[in-house]
């Protein structure tokens, strides 16, 4: 009874005119920022943050939130119909969502990342609701070696991701890591392949490089003048929105999704962009037809997208119970706390309820804003890849730079984005994938911190990963995942051998 | 002709030299007359963004111009001043920095800039930081856990935001007058070190107070603060002079400008800004990051930073703490 004496209390405050105004702006703004590659988030937060200042601590948060959730949907439509990922947690869309626009089902495939959102959204507010606190103690639970074993799944996992050539993909994973090396070395604080550049100190952004990667290198191929190729094939949408057959395909994929996201979302460090390539290598993994991933499977649409969104309450678990954000998006809502005076942490939930439920129902109702407001919207985004293609690119190019530039205001990063805009179009000239190196560079500083701090902690003595029960029982995951993975091959083999000895 | 073009330039060169002489004082009577850029050094949303932007909007009705402020996030706020130091010298672009990198930092790192390379306007803050165990820890004093490590070598760990950061030292310092060995294991933010000891990972954390409404709920015990004075806050927590252990480093807030810019003009923003300092609503602000209210003028933060530097030197090199200066 207590909860629902709280959800009325939620709702009571998530209804409030102002709060309602405040809740529909983040969530416009959200998407719009969504849309443009580059423009993240934590920028816009950041340039809001000083006008909450003058708004109640509930319309604050109710607004800062919306921008982040309604980035997430916004994310999908550039990387879906120009294969630019608008948000770091729609990199992995690219793939799937952008085949899909080329075969001309654009449509199909924003609409069931935005009903899959949707869901996402609302179940993820209600597991919220019902565990936040239990969830937030039991994640304080997981130290360095527990999550230097969940990083391994991920990069086990990495080798699902690849399209192609294994050994193409085991080296962009290796550059991703070496790239993602740069930097202070976190136990001496003294600087690794930064090239005596002071800027380097402070590693390579991930987004200057994923833009180049991605969009300057899309950019740049588009150069070439084949129109064909990089033009969806049929810009006459058909059908805007998914089929029975799409859903039937999509409904597992978007419940593992929430999960998956919801989970990772808790963990510090994970975050959308891990939750995303989680969920897209689990889908291809367990789907009946894997073949069909890259080639514009809607699974790999459905998984990913909804992911995004379930991670984005995720976050919220350890932020609003234990006061801990888990990635910069989170630490600009705990600043919007605390310039209003009020401190995220343990006593959070029963000294500010108005806040926390208010927030935990604006989420919901956001959510159900967004679906109103994406679904008319998606004839219109379509009608974005009708624009000349010379057009096109200039304004997408024109809105990397800018991106890019807007993170940390840095020409630097500018400068970064072109360089691995180059490599990323040799790279494709050479059929290496862009993922794996992404992916690498993402997770490789976070594996090495966490394997340097178990060693520290365990001076020296690596049992530490496997007497603690939880890495334990992960490290055995993977392990049995690498021998799954063999085990096909070296049937295989043995078959080979067999009719060759038939032969004999 | 000739002629002409020596006159010519004999009259540019006077003008010139008129308009040289006589600009400071013109200048700084009229500063400012367009509107000032702030580098924050660090991103948006953080403790000094939230406070220099506060302290720019007080400082914008004091001065008359707008103020912009532009963020240069970057190695501990070492980008932003890299940039300020190729700055014009008019005042006109400052930056609002946490001291690190205009002092310790010099002594351990190659850096693209000196100290003489700014002209300090003034200090209007001064973080604190403090050393915490888990509530539910055997140690209820300072002296509980510095007995424990000594007593058991090697089993001890402790948290801070980085290694080479002013907590970092500060515990090496600690450790090599008590005579410890214990493990140091360093986290990329202040908060991961806290959740560290709140999972029981590690046995301490050593950072700025992001640990407040911990310690308020009972999940942490403060057992003593890096400062020269105790928190108003906390006010039953000893210090580290206090326990014997001779070690005063800690952050505090500063706006620089560039070296060469006039010292009317200076003197003028110095004023502005602890004008603004001293205002009750800026005072509320500090109130709610935890920060306490501290002010240097221009002679007296130059002489600091200084010192500042050339102690942590001496700390350095007796700790024989590797860098990237002396490897």
């Amino acid at each position: 009874m207590d909860i629902l004496s709280n959800i009325a209390l939620g709702l009571g405050v998530a209804f409030r005119p102002e709060n309602l105004l405040f809740c529909t702006l983040g969530v416009v703004i959200g998407t719009l920022i969504g849309v443009i590659p580059g423009i993240g988030p934590v920028g816009a937060m950041g340039l809001l943050l000083p006008a909450t200042m003058y708004v109640s601590p509930e319309a604050s948060i109710i607004m800062l939130a919306g921008i982040y959730y309604g980035a997430q949907y916004g994310g999908t439509i550039t990387s879906v119909l120009v294969r630019i990922p608008g948000e770091a947690t729609s990199i992995i869309t690219c793939i799937d969502g952008h085949e899909l626009a080329r075969k001309g089902r654009a449509g199909a495939a924003l609409g069931i990342a935005a009903w899959g959102s949707f869901i996402a959204g609302t179940v993820s507010v209600l597991i919220l609701m019902l565990v936040a606190q239990p969830l937030a103690s039991m994640a304080l639970r997981f130290g360095p070696p527990e999550y230097f074993a969940i990083i391994c799944i991920g990069l086990v996992l990495v080798t699902h991701l690849s399209q192609g050539s294994t050994l193409k993909a085991l080296m962009m994973a290796f550059v991703g890591f070496i790239l993602g090396g740069v930097g202070l070395d976190l136990v001496t604080a003294l600087p690794r392949f930064t090239l005596g550049i002071n800027e380097l100190s402070d590693g390579i952004g991930i987004v200057p490089v994923v833009m180049g990667l991605f969009g300057v290198a899309e950019v740049l191929e588009n150069l070439e003048g084949r129109e064909t190729k990089v033009r969806p094939t049929e810009t006459r949408v058909k059908n805007l929105w998914p089929t029975m057959a799409d859903w039937a395909r999509a409904k597992w994929p978007i419940v593992r999704g929430t999960l998956i996201g919801f989970f990772i979302g808790i963990l510090p460090g994970g975050g959308g962009v891990l939750a995303t390539f989680t969920s897209y290598a689990i889908e291809r993994r367990i789907s009946k037809h894997p073949e069909e991933f890259g080639k514009g499977a809607i699974e790999g649409v459905a998984g990913p997208e909804t992911a995004n969104n379930a991670a984005a309450s995720g976050g919220l678990v350890p932020l609003l119970s234990l006061g801990l954000p888990t990635g910069p998006i989170m630490a600009m809502l705990f600043a919007a706390l605390v310039i209003q005076g009020v401190q995220p942490g343990p006593m959070f939930i029963s000294n500010h309820p108005q806040i926390f439920w208010g927030l935990v129902m604006s989420m919901y109702v956001g959510n159900v804003l967004l679906l109103i407001l994406n679904l008319p919207l998606i004839g219109v985004w379509v009608q974005i890849l009708k624009t000349p293609g010379w057009m096109l690119y200039q304004l997408i190019f024109l809105f990397c730079l800018i991106g890019a530039y807007s993170v940390n205001n840095s020409t630097f990063d500018v400068l970064v984005m072109l360089v691995f805009g180059g490599v990323g179009y040799v790279m494709r000239k050479f059929h290496y994938d862009a993922g794996p190196l992404v992916l690498a560079f993402v997770l490789g500083p976070i594996l090495e911190q966490n394997l340097r701090q178990s060693l520290l902690i365990s001076r020296g003595d690596f049992s530490i990963f496997v007497t603690r029960p939880i890495s334990g029982a992960i490290l055995l995951l993977v392990l049995l995942i690498l021998i799954s993975n063999v085990l096909p091959y070296l049937r295989a083999r043995r078959r080979a051998r067999g009719q060759f000895r038939g032969a004999e | 002709m000739q002629f002409k073009l020596n006159a010519l330039g004999a009259v540019f060169g006077l003008a010139l030299s008129a308009i040289l002489g006589a600009a400071p004082s013109a200048a700084a009577q009229d500063f400012p007359t367009k509107p000032i850029t702030i580098l924050v050094g660090y991103n948006p949303g953080d403790n000094m963004d939230v406070m220099t932007r506060h302290l720019s909007e007080l400082v914008e009705k004091k001065l008359g111009q707008p103020i912009n402020i532009v963020n240069k996030p970057g190695v501990a706020g070492a980008v932003s001043l890299g940039v300020l130091a190729q700055a014009a010298p008019d005042g006109y672009t400052l930056a609002s920095v946490v001291d690190t990198p205009l002092s310790r930092m010099l002594t351990m790192r190659k850096m693209d800039y000196t100290q003489e390379d700014f002209a300090p306007v003034m200090q209007f803050s001064s973080g604190v930081t403090g050393v915490v165990v888990k509530a539910d820890s055997p140690w209820q004093t300072f002296e509980e856990f510095i007995a424990d490590a000594k007593a058991n070598p090697g089993k001890i760990t402790y948290a801070t935001s980085g290694a080479g950061s002013t907590m970092h030292v500060a515990m090496q310092y600690v450790g090599k007058e008590a005579g410890l060995d214990w493990t140091h294991v360093p986290y990329p933010g202040a908060r991961d070190t806290l959740a560290a000891v709140l999972g029981g990972h590690v046995n301490a954390a050593v950072g700025s107070t992001q640990w407040v409404e911990d310690v308020r709920a009972g999940n942490m015990r403060l057992l003593a603060v890096i400062s020269d004075t105790r928190m108003p806050a906390f006010p039953d927590v000893p210090t580290l002079p206090e326990l014997g252990y001779d070690f005063d480093a800690h952050a505090v807030s500063v706006i620089v400008a560039p070296a060469g810019t006039p010292e009317p003009i200076i003197a003028k923003l110095d004023d502005a800004f602890h004008g603004a300092m001293e205002t009750p609503e800026f005072g509320e602000t500090l109130t709610k990051l935890i920060a306490a209210k501290e002010y240097r003028g221009h002679t007296e933060l130059t002489a600091y930073l200084k010192k500042v530097k050339e102690n942590f030197a001496g700390i350095i090199a007796d700790l024989g703490i590797p860098t990237e200066l002396n490897k």
